[in-house]
């Protein structure tokens, strides 16, 4: 009971502070059965403080539902009868309940706040969800339905409006109604969570506005911008129109690339005996023609190796085909790399182990040091060498 | 943005597949299905494992001779009338549609850029 009275203690507070023409009775009712009250003040309880912030109506609506969730767990009336008989009774549930107006006022305010959001389906089923609680939910649902089917005529509708009346004979215990209705509100919560979603996808094509289509309907319009996507990158696609052609034409494409490169390696394995002559101009030519400011820059840097950088620069826009000078160079930066890009360097392997280095230094932290390279080369040792300047945004084109 | 990414992957690739292939023919193993791993190989590790489909074609080229040895016989979604795509992209068997797409995106990117690739060196080495 020292939750009830948690409860009761809110409640004043909160009321005092609505100024609601309910309050007496309420507290009357509160101080003649702790029980009751403390029951009812649960119910009542989470509509009032949402009240007191005034927040949105989506706020207002989850607070709401999550407190009558943790609240009223249904194990607590199927583990005590007599509560639950008296939850039936004493609860917003019942008719002849002081409280109950009291929640029935509140939450006619909570509907008019909320109708000024346009969103009047759910808040007039929740209202008469609310008041309307002797009906049980069947009504409710019917109203539901209703407001569906006046603006969208289709079967599924159709079809809910069935189902609701055949539940209109079943809710005839009042525990089964409370926990009904607290999964309508979880329904009316998942109805409000994504009030975007929902609102433009019914305004647009008048279907289905269950959780489950909800979701279908994302996921599909996700997948079809991804197509639109994949549209730009096949070449021809672009007139194709219908998702099936479309599909095949993606799998065509995909297949020739992949039969493509087979082609290729084929034919390089033909070659490839051969091109231990060609294979340090092809490194230089490969990976330097589109990298040639970078050899630049990471030797500018260093103040130690002058010689080398010069010989460089003198061509910047030539392939680097003085590759066989790299290692050496390289072998002495190295530690300064290693300092600078941070990374772990394969092991040392003649010629090609300059290029590893230059790919990692190109994605880190480039910029900085093609730009502190310029600065001291500039300003010390190299003044003649400012020709490599553009070099340095060159284009790669492999 | 993506052109300087392509740019990178490109010369990435580029260096890793002749390295492979510097290799491969250092050690006189050279043939079509050899190169062929090879490019995918270095291709998928240039990528990384970000995606999903690189992610497969490594764990396919680790793990071949285990492939080898037991064959499995893994559950599939043959019944999917995408299941054509999902044969195609690597790793596509256990995908969503959403996220089999987007594979598809970054694979034709990637495979575009590996043909252009190994027609460039194929051009290099031929003359």
């Amino acid at each position: 009971m020292e939750k009830g009275n948690l409860f009761i203690n809110d409640d004043n507070t909160t009321y005092e502070h609505l100024q609601n023409c309910f309050f007496n009775p309420n507290l009357d009712n509160n101080n003649s059965d702790p029980f009751e009250s403390a029951l009812s003040s649960m119910v009542s309880s989470p509509i009032s403080i949402p009240n007191n912030n005034s927040g949105s109506d989506n706020f207002v609506l989850r607070e709401l539902i999550g407190r009558l969730g943790s609240n009223l767990p249904p194990t607590q009336f199927t583990t005590d009868p007599g509560f639950a008989e008296r939850a039936a009774r004493f609860s917003c549930f019942a008719t002849n309940l002081e409280s109950n107006h009291s929640i029935k006022i509140q939450d006619v305010n909570l509907v008019q706040r909320n109708s000024e959001f346009g969103d009047s389906r759910e808040n007039s089923s929740l209202s008469e969800q609310m008041i309307g609680q002797n009906d049980t939910n069947s009504r409710k649902r019917k109203s539901i339905s209703k407001g569906k089917s006046s603006k969208i005529v289709n079967d599924k509708n159709e079809s809910n409006a069935k189902r609701s009346k055949s539940e209109e004979n079943e809710n005839k215990v009042t525990k089964k109604e409370e926990n009904a209705v607290l999964e309508e509100n979880k329904d009316n919560q998942k109805a409000t969570e994504p009030p975007k979603d929902y609102i433009h996808v019914r305004a647009r094509r008048g279907q289905a506005t269950d959780a489950h289509s909800l979701a279908e309907r994302v996921r599909r319009e996700k997948i079809s911008e991804r197509m639109k996507l994949l549209q730009d990158l096949v070449p021809g696609c672009n007139k194709v129109t219908g998702k099936a052609v479309m599909l095949d034409e993606i799998i065509n494409y995909v297949q020739s690339l992949q039969r493509q490169v087979e082609f290729l390696s084929m034919k390089l394995a033909t070659v490839n005996p051969r091109m231990d002559f060609n294979m340090e101009a092809l490194l230089s030519k490969d990976m330097f023609q589109s990298r040639g400011s970078l050899g630049h820059n990471m030797y500018q840097s260093e103040t130690s190796t002058q010689a080398f950088p010069y010989g460089f620069q003198s061509q910047p826009n030539q392939n680097y085909h003085k590759g066989t000078e790299f290692p050496f160079q390289i072998n002495s930066l190295n530690p300064n790399l290693i300092r600078n890009s941070s990374m772990q360097l394969p092991p040392l392997d003649g010629f090609v182990e300059p290029t590893p280095q230059v790919p990692t230094f190109f994605e880190d932290d480039l910029n900085s040091v093609v730009q502190m390279g310029f600065g001291q080369n500039q300003n010390q040792s190299f003044p003649g060498v400012a020709g490599n300047v553009p070099n340095s945004q060159m284009k790669v084109e492999l | 943005m993506t052109t300087t990414r392509s740019c990178i992957i490109r010369s990435r690739f580029a260096y890793r597949f002749l390295h492979s292939l510097r290799k491969m023919n250092q050690q006189d193993k050279t043939n079509s299905r050899r190169v062929k791993h090879a490019a995918y190989a270095s291709m998928a590790s240039v990528v990384g494992s970000k995606r999903a489909w690189s992610r497969a074609v490594l764990s396919k080229i680790r793990n071949r001779s285990l492939l080898l040895k037991k064959k499995k016989k893994r559950r599939r979604r043959s019944s999917d009338e995408f299941g054509e795509l999902r044969k195609i992209v690597p790793g596509g068997q256990l995908m969503d549609f959403y996220n089999l797409l987007d594979e598809t995106a970054d694979y034709i990117n990637s495979l575009t850029s590996q043909v252009h690739v190994m027609k460039n060196i194929l051009n290099l080495l031929s003359t």
